[in-house]
C-alpha cells in the first residue's frame, strides 16, 4: 500500500458523491478528504492502482504523494 | 555588465489559467498575446517596454518565434538577463523555459560508485562552551578530512558539551559547528589537532545582520493596514515576539489547531523575519501571520499537506504566500495550487534553493512564483562563524555584498535578498541564527509586504488574477539591481525609496 493523490484537472467542480462512490468500488481508503472534491489523499494498493486510474479517465491525475525536506544548510559527511 | 551580449533562451508564453486567453483572461494579457506578439510570428521582433517610472524605462528585444493559435501560446527568444524584467513587466502570463525530452533510456556508465568508507585511525576529542565557560549540550558538529569527497564525522555534544569524532587522519580541513539557537556558530579551516575546545558567542539580539544592514526594520513603524502572510512551514511559534492570527495543521493525524512550531524553529525562524517586534524586528510587523504546519516533527511534508496549506491560505484570503521549502522535481499539484493563488489576487513567494549553486528548486522554479535567491554581506557576523565560509563570489556592485555560496541560480530567479546570518525568532521566546534562502524569501516577502502597505487602491482590488498582476508591477518598480547579474538575483532586491 501506498499514499496516493487524486486531483481532479477538467473544469467546474466534481460531484463529490460520485467521487465517493467510485472509490469506495475500487476499494480504495481516503486518508485526507478535507479537499474532496478536487482533490484527495488516498491509500491505495499497487495492484489497484492503474484500476482507480482507469475509473477515473482523463480529468484525473493520481500521482504518488512525494515528500518535502525542510530545507537546511549544514554541511553533512558521506554516510 | 552589457546585457546586450548575454544568453538567449527560448520561452513559451501562455495565459494564466488556459491555454488560450478565455472570457476571464486579463485584458491586458489577451491583447499581449493577440495584438502585440500574434502580428510579430511573421515579422522579426518586437520591443517591449518595462514597467517603471517613464525616465527609467527601457525597451526589452524580444523575438517572436512561433505561435499556437493567435490566442494562445507563443514560443520567443529573449535575453536571460533581461527575463526577470520581463516577467515583473508583463505579469500574467506564464513563462516556461521551452525544453527538450530525451527517449527514457539508462545511461549505466553514469551512474556513479560511492565511495567506500574510510577507515578511522584518528579521534578529535571536542569541547563546546559558552564565553564563561558553562558546557552546551547538544551542539551538532562537523569536520571534514577531505571536504570534496565529504569525508569526516559528525555528532552531537553531550550534557558535559563533549564530543569525539573518528577522522582518518589529524589534519582538519573544515570543521563546522551548528547550534540550534542562542549562539553564533563556529568555523575553522586547515588545522591539526587531537583534541579542541572551542567558545561560543551568545546572539546579541542588537547586532545589525545582513537583514538588518539592508533594512533598518527596528526604526520602522508597525503596518497598520491590514495584510496577511500565510506562511507554509513547520509552524510559528510560540514566541513573546510574535503574533499568531491563524492557520491550519496540515498534517494527518495531528491537531488542525495545533499550527505551532514543531519544535523544529524553521517556521518560527521565518516568521520572525517577516513580523517579530519586540526583542529583534521583522520587516512587516503588524501584518498578520497566518501559520500553515506542513511538516511534521523530524519528518517530511507530503506534496498534499502543502496543497492542503495553499487551499487553506487562499480560503483565508491572505496576501501573500511564503513557501521556503522546495525540491527538485517538479508537482503539478502544488503547482495547480499556486495557479489558484494567483487567480485568487495571491503571490506566493518561494525560496530558490539551498544546493550549492543547484538549479533553482521547485515550487521557486514554477512560473508563477516569485524565487528568491541568498546573498549575505561581509562584516555583518562575528569572525569564526560559520558565515565566514558561505561568503563566495560573485560580488556585487559594491563588493562588501555576495551571493551565498549555498544558494541556487538560474534564470527563474526573481529576487534577492538577505539569507546569510540572520537573527530571528525561535520558539519558547528564544533567538537563533539561520542561513538559507529560506530566510532570504521571508526577508523578501516582510519587504514586499511593507511596500505594498502603501499601496491601498491595489489591495483593495478584486481577488482576482489582475490584483496578484497589480502587486507585481507596483513591486516591480521598488526593485534595485545589487549588480550580481540576472541569474544570480533576477532583477534585484526590494528596498524601500530613499
Amino acid at each position: 500500500m501506498a499514499n496516493y493523490i487524486l486531483q481532479y484537472r477538467g473544469t467546474g467542480i466534481p460531484d463529490p458523491q460520485q467521487v465517493k462512490e467510485t472509490l469506495h468500488i475500487c476499494g480504495v481508503s481516503i486518508i485526507d478528504g478535507s479537499l474532496l472534491p478536487l482533490t484527495a489523499l488516498l491509500d491505495v494498493s499497487d495492484g489497484e492502482v492503474e484500476n482507480v486510474r482507469c475509473r477515473f479517465e482523463a480529468d484525473w491525475s493520481l500521482t504518488p504523494e512525494k515528500k518535502y525536506k525542510v530545507p537546511d544548510t549544514r554541511k553533512h559527511p558521506e554516510e | 555588465m552589457a546585457k546586450s551580449k548575454s544568453k538567449t533562451g527560448n520561452y513559451i508564453l501562455l495565459p494564466v489559467t488556459e491555454p488560450q486567453t478565455t472570457a476571464d483572461t486579463n485584458p491586458k494579457v489577451k491583447n499581449f498575446l493577440t495584438a502585440v506578439l500574434e502580428p510579430a510570428v511573421s515579422k522579426e521582433a518586437v520591443s517591449l517596454k518595462t514597467r517603471g517610472p517613464e525616465k527609467t524605462a527601457k525597451k526589452i528585444p524580444l523575438k517572436v518565434i512561433d505561435s499556437i493559435q493567435d490566442n494562445g501560446a507563443k514560443l520567443v527568444q529573449l535575453s536571460e538577463e533581461e527575463l526577470a524584467d520581463f516577467r515583473f513587466s508583463y505579469p500574467g502570463l506564464r513563462i516556461i523555459r521551452e525544453k527538450f525530452y530525451k527517449k527514457a533510456q539508462v545511461y549505466r556508465e553514469s551512474i556513479q560508485q560511492k565511495a567506500k568508507k574510510t577507515r578511522t585511525t584518528r579521534k578529535l576529542n571536542l569541547s563546546i562552551t559558552d564565553t564563561a565557560g558553562n558546557p552546551i549540550a547538544g551542539i551538532y558538529i562537523v569536520a571534514f578530512t577531505d571536504f570534496e569527497s565529504r569525508t569526516g564525522d559528525a555528532g552531537n555534544t553531550n550534557a558535559k558539551g563533549r564530543l569525539s569524532l573518528n577522522l582518518a587522519s589529524k589534519t582538519i580541513e573544515r570543521i563546522y559547528v551548528y547550534p540550534e539557537h542562542t549562539y553564533w556558530g563556529y568555523y575553522k579551516t586547515n588545522f591539526s589537532a587531537t583534541s579542541l575546545n572551542i567558545k561560543l558567542q551568545k546572539i546579541d539580539t542588537g547586532y545589525t545582520d545582513s537583514l538588518r544592514h539592508f533594512y533598518n526594520a527596528p526604526q520602522w513603524p508597525k503596518i497598520t493596514r491590514k495584510i496577511r502572510i500565510g506562511i507554509i512551514d513547520t509552524g510559528v511559534g510560540p514566541h513573546k515576539d510574535l503574533v499568531v492570527s491563524g492557520g491550519l495543521n496540515c498534517v494527518a493525524n495531528e491537531d488542525p489547531t495545533d499550527f505551532k512550531d514543531n519544535g523544529e524553529g524553521h517556521g518560527t525562524h521565518v516568521a520572525g523575519i517577516i513580523s517579530a517586534y519586540g526583542g529583534v524586528y521583522g520587516l512587516a510587523a503588524g501584518v498578520e501571520v497566518y501559520s500553515y504546519r506542513v511538516f511534521p516533527k523530524n519528518a517530511n511534508a507530503s506534496n498534499f499537506y502543502i496543497m492542503k496549506g495553499l487551499a487553506q491560505a487562499i480560503q483565508d484570503e491572505c496576501d501573500i504566500i511564503n513557501m521556503s521549502l522546495g525540491e527538485s522535481e517538479t508537482d503539478e499539484g502544488i503547482s495547480s495550487y499556486i495557479k489558484q493563488a494567483y487567480n485568487a489576487g495571491i503571490l506566493c513567494f518561494c525560496a530558490n534553493g539551498n544546493d550549492d549553486r543547484g538549479p533553482v528548486s521547485f515550487p521557486a522554479n514554477y512560473s508563477l512564483s516569485v524565487a528568491v535567491s541568498a546573498m549575505g554581506r561581509k562584516n555583518t557576523f562575528p569572525k569564526n562563524t560559520v558565515q565566514t565560509g558561505i561568503v563566495k563570489s560573485p560580488y556585487g556592485t559594491d563588493k562588501a555584498n555576495f551571493i551565498a555560496d549555498f544558494s541556487n541560480i538560474g534564470a527563474e530567479t526573481d529576487l534577492t535578498a538577505p539569507g546569510v546570518g540572520i537573527i530571528s525568532t525561535f520558539p519558547n521566546d528564544l533567538y537563533a541564527i539561520m542561513d538559507g534562502t529560506s530566510m532570504a524569501c521571508p526577508a523578501a516577502v516582510g519587504m514586499a509586504a511593507r511596500l505594498l502597505a502603501e499601496a491601498p487602491d491595489i489591495l483593495a482590488l478584486p481577488r482576482a488574477s489582475a490584483r496578484a498582476d497589480e502587486m507585481l508591477k507596483y513591486l516591480s518598480t521598488k526593485i534595485k539591481s545589487l549588480g550580481f547579474g540576472a541569474n544570480y538575483e533576477g532583477k534585484g532586491m526590494l528596498l524601500e525609496d530613499k
